[in-house]
């Protein structure tokens, strides 16, 4: 295992924000905790992983300022408040610097976002699960096709 | 210990083109050797189109650090993904070299059916306008055929793939034999249309043309677009040699098709003045062997088949068998990629696709057609198409939580893309030799290529990206914008040249029946022999190139000349 019980219980608070599940699973049951753990250990270069790593401890430190608990201790106010400020901090770097690297916020969102939608949940049951379509339409209402397609990833 | 083994033709290679020549060798009665230098592939254990990303370690990603480790240029092709990075050669087996700051990346497949199993399977004839454009402008020399001669054997050739397109009855990207064409879907419809309008039929958006099938055909099922066709397709719905040219030359008796058999050199025997055959290694055993035949057929792709030329050198041509002019090894080309625009088009917000077309748009040259641009020679064409965004759109979105999950199930907005493909002039330095200080994995030395766009690549780049902005605004679209790809040499996967055709045996390798001047049972048919590039994805030209071939050596046995 990659991360400690408390670095995976703030990711596992963090991909559920993110994705919750609503009428359909959220990101924990999909497992997405799980991926991002694997892409982190296994697939992130250094610079990746050590910027993942960092942000991932501002955010329990910052939460740890404001209500004097950890991250996946605070309240849900809590939460959607700093994340919500990490959210709105990474978009004015990306907007103000040149080429900056992902901020935490946007790398944390994305690694969900790919869990998510390559997960079983997210692919049959979130998406519309056409794995063999047997027909192309270029042209069809909206409606009946009521979900996104998977792309095939 | 060599054996010795006869037959009437021996193919180097199962790709596109060595299926196309075992298949009409075979169908002429001839005993035919097919030798692969890669394993069997068996589409039922390997293909790979039902798995889902879930049920993949990275669920897609690639695992990065292997791919680095054991495909690092390999992994640059869209297609050597998690699924299908087995059909690419591993690189550190298969080495070559470059200079500094002169990249050319090499995608390579070594499997029975090479490439034809993650190829485009984008599929267009070349015209007179392209034959005779080196005669024209003198770069190159002239085509020693005129779209006439290949014409039938276009038609042959795609009455047995099957190709689906729509007919437009263009003099510069002549009509194939069709089958019913994929539709256009809203977006191209209204581009399409908008440039009617505009350009008045100068400038034509089509659906692509493709080796896919839109109705069952000779024994293949028609495409069920789950869109990823370089996962392989069980039910055959595109074309590869082994899903329709293998099986047809094994269904008459004579084939006898060999894998793990890397070919080393091709033998030639100096009292006949003819090859007698090919000396492999075997890729299991590091064995030695010998075939012999009556004539060979070097289908290895083009930089596979010069390598094993080069690697013949006798004492008659100590360059390269078959090197008499010289030109062995030069006049490498690719086609650029990667100029073009993109933006997005209103409306049409309760319109919505039906399944996964595997095929985009295409819009035929138009550069360089009535009149000279004064930037550059020669042409190129754009795929590219219109679709919806998916969740992927969520990375650029603000917010989390519910509601942004919710709003990533409704399609975002139309988007557009044009994406060119652009012709590349045949030039001596672009050019491929034997380095002498490295060997691959079955001790056969590498490769040493030296290839660079010049400013003509560069000029028409510049002009795609312009020409497609233009075309986009022409079509109302919004957030316009252009890019200029720089991709290196190679990376279009359309490498060609290096054993030209020509009307002179003094400055080309073949004649214009893709047979060696010097070695009359000798014939180059894969991209090798290209003497101009035209911007057409190539593939089709090749197969119609090697069966009108195999037509011509089979008809010159029956006179006796050969």
């Amino acid at each position: 295992m990659f991360f400690t019980s408390q670095q995976r219980e703030t990711i596992e608070a963090l991909s559920e924000l993110i994705i919750p599940t609503t009428d359909t699973p959220g990101a924990i049951t999909a497992g997405v905790p799980e991926f991002i753990e694997l892409i982190v250990a296994e697939w992130y270069d250094t610079e990746d992983r050590e910027r993942f790593m960092l942000g991932l401890t501002e955010v329990d430190e910052r939460t740890q300022a404001l209500a004097g608990v950890v991250f996946s201790q605070s309240k849900a106010d809590t939460q959607t408040e700093i994340l919500s400020a990490l959210e709105t901090e990474g978009q004015a770097r990306i907007m103000s610097e040149e080429d900056p690297p992902t901020p935490f916020f946007q790398q944390f969102r994305g690694l969900v976002l790919s869990g998510y939608y390559s997960s079983e949940i997210g692919l049959r049951q979130e998406l519309l699960y056409q794995p063999i379509p047997g027909r192309f339409d270029g042209c069809v209402d909206v409606s009946e096709v009521t979900r996104p397609v998977s792309d095939g990833n | 210990m060599a054996r010795q083994e006869r037959y009437d033709a021996i193919v180097v290679g199962s790709g596109i083109t060595g299926g196309w020549a075992a298949k009409e060798l075979t169908e002429r009665g001839l005993r035919t050797l097919v030798l692969e230098a890669g394993r069997s592939i068996d589409p039922e254990n390997d293909y790979v189109m039902t798995t889902q990303a879930w049920e993949l370690p990275f669920r897609g990603r690639r695992d990065r650090i292997r791919q680095e480790r054991e495909r690092p240029i390999q992994r640059e092709c869209y297609a050597c993904d998690e699924w299908s990075e087995k059909f690419f050669v591993r690189d550190d087996e298969n080495p070559y070299t470059t200079e500094d700051g002169k990249p050319f990346l090499w995608i390579r497949s070594r499997q029975v059916g090479g490439r034809s199993i993650v190829w485009g399977r984008q599929v267009y004839r070349l015209s007179d306008l392209d034959f005779e454009a080196n005669a024209r402008d003198g770069f190159g020399v002239d085509w020693p055929i005129r779209y006439a001669d290949i014409e039938p054997w276009y038609d042959h050739v795609e009455r047995f793939i099957g190709v689906s397109g729509q007919a437009e009855g263009l003099a510069q990207l002549p009509d194939s034999r069709f089958l019913p064409p994929m539709n256009l879907n809203c977006a191209e419809q209204h581009v399409r249309e908008s440039l009617m309008n505009h350009f008045g039929g100068e400038r034509v958006l089509t659906i692509g043309r493709c080796a896919i099938l839109t109705d069952d055909h000779r024994g293949r099922r028609a495409c069920h677009y789950c869109g990823t066709c370089e996962r392989g397709c069980t039910t055959h719905s595109y074309f590869s040699s082994l899903a329709a040219t293998l099986p047809a030359a094994a269904a008459t008796g004579r084939m006898t098709l060999r894998p793990y058999s890397v070919v080393h050199s091709v033998i030639y025997d100096p009292t006949s003045g003819r090859a007698s055959g090919v000396r492999v290694i075997d890729a299991e055993t590091q064995e030695s062997i010998e075939f012999h035949g009556r004539l060979v057929f070097l289908c290895a792709s083009a930089l596979e088949s010069t390598r094993i030329l080069l690697h013949s050198a006798t004492e008659r041509w100590p360059d390269g068998l078959a090197n008499s002019s010289g030109q062995l090894g030069h006049n490498l080309m690719d086609h650029t990629m990667g100029g073009g625009a993109q933006g997005l088009i209103s409306g049409m917000d309760d319109k919505w696709v039906y399944g996964r077309r595997p095929n985009g748009i295409y819009l035929p040259r138009f550069r360089n057609v009535s009149e000279q641009h004064p930037d550059f020679l020669r042409g190129y064409a754009y795929q590219g198409g219109g679709s919806r965004t998916g969740w992927a759109r969520g990375n650029d979105m603000p917010g989390f939580g519910a509601d942004f999950k919710h709003a990533l199930r409704a399609p975002g907005p139309w988007q557009f893309r044009f994406y060119g493909f652009g012709e590349c002039l045949p030039r001596e330095s672009n050019q491929v030799s034997l380095d002498p200080d490295r060997v691959d994995a079955w001790g056969i030395p590498v490769l040493n290529i030296q290839c660079e766009w010049s400013d003509n690549e560069r000029a028409a780049l510049s002009d795609m990206s312009i020409q497609a902005a233009e075309m986009l605004e022409a079509a109302g679209a919004s957030d316009i914008s252009t890019f200029i790809e720089d991709n290196p040499p190679g990376l279009t996967i359309h490498e060609m040249g290096t054993a030209r055709m020509g009307r002179d045996p003094e400055t080309s390798v073949l004649n214009g029946w893709n047979q060696s001047w010097d070695v009359p049972n000798l014939f180059v048919t894969d991209g090798a022999c290209m003497t101009s590039s035209a911007n057409q994805n190539p593939s089709l030209t090749y197969m119609a190139l090697t069966a009108r071939a195999v037509d011509y050596a089979v008809k010159q046995i029956s006179d006796g000349r050969l």
